[in-house]
């Protein structure tokens, strides 16, 4: 069978939209527009502690995030 | 200094833990996490890890906590290869992912399995009655990204701190990290390990 090829203009077609969708995904790093303060890391961080107290067994649920 | 906190790690800056015993683990990497925000450190991530982050704390802290914990993880990263804000990287990326992926490949087979050196014994965590060192692929997918971008490296997991250490990568193990090293870590600084 004969092998399937895309045209250089295709490719360069399929490079932009790819670059779209990565530029769409890009808002997952780095949104340096909305700037994240110590204080409000810290305020949500006081928020866990109720919510770990009422975890079923927290221990062993930090111990590995990879089994392997 | 450019770093990649492992999930491990930002699962223990992401909630404050009910045992006693990990309080130090989220007390140093807290810090860390600090450093991030303010821009001190650079945080790189690759994709997988805000995947096991979520997954990790949604156990810990329920979905509408976690939620809200993923938000901050994902403001503080400035790139979750391959999706970067910066417009260049991302062209970059799409291009040497095929690269990146081959060389997972080649580094699954080369670190996989490693037997531990007799020499490196009084490392911290180092346990005498194991012979061998395993890393599964999460592992060596996020250990070649880090040999990529040549990033300072941190995790809680011993095997493979122990096994990028070996491969000459500028890691740390944060169990075994003193407050003190932590501190200068977060100053942007290196410091001695092990």
């Amino acid at each position: 069978m004969e092998r399937f090829q895309l045209s250089p203009d295709h490719e360069l077609t399929l490079l932009k939209e790819e670059m779209k969708i990565l530029q769409k995904a890009g808002k997952l790093g780095g949104k340096r527009d909305l700037k994240l303060t110590i204080e409000e890391y810290h305020r949500y961080l006081e928020t866990t502690r109720k919510a770990v107290k009422e975890a079923l067994d927290p221990t062993e649920l930090v111990v590995s995030t990879r089994r392997r | 200094m450019n770093i990649l906190l492992d999930s491990d790690v930002l699962i223990y800056s992401l909630h404050i833990p009910k045992d006693k015993n990990l309080l130090s683990e989220h007390i140093k990497a807290r810090e860390l996490f600090d450093s991030v925000i303010e821009r001190v450190n650079t945080l790189y991530l690759i994709s997988t890890i805000p995947i096991e982050v979520a997954a990790g704390l949604t156990k810990i802290v329920g979905r509408k906590i976690a939620e809200n914990g993923i938000e901050k993880l994902l403001l503080g990263a400035t790139e979750i290869y391959p999706a970067s804000m910066d417009l260049a990287s991302n062209v970059v990326h799409t291009l040497s992912l095929r690269a990146y992926f081959q060389t997972c490949i080649e580094n699954a087979l080369n670190l996989g399995k490693i037997q531990k050196d007799e020499k490196d014994s009084l490392v911290p965590g180092f346990k005498g009655q194991y012979t061998e060192v395993k890393i599964g692929g999460v592992d060596i997918s996020i250990l070649r990204y880090v040999q990529l971008k040549d990033l300072v490296f941190i995790t809680n997991d011993w095997s493979l701190w122990y096994i990028s250490w070996k491969a000459g990568v500028r890691s740390y193990w944060l169990k075994g990290l003193a407050r003190k090293q932590v501190h200068t870590l977060a100053k942007g600084r290196g410091t001695e390990f092990p």
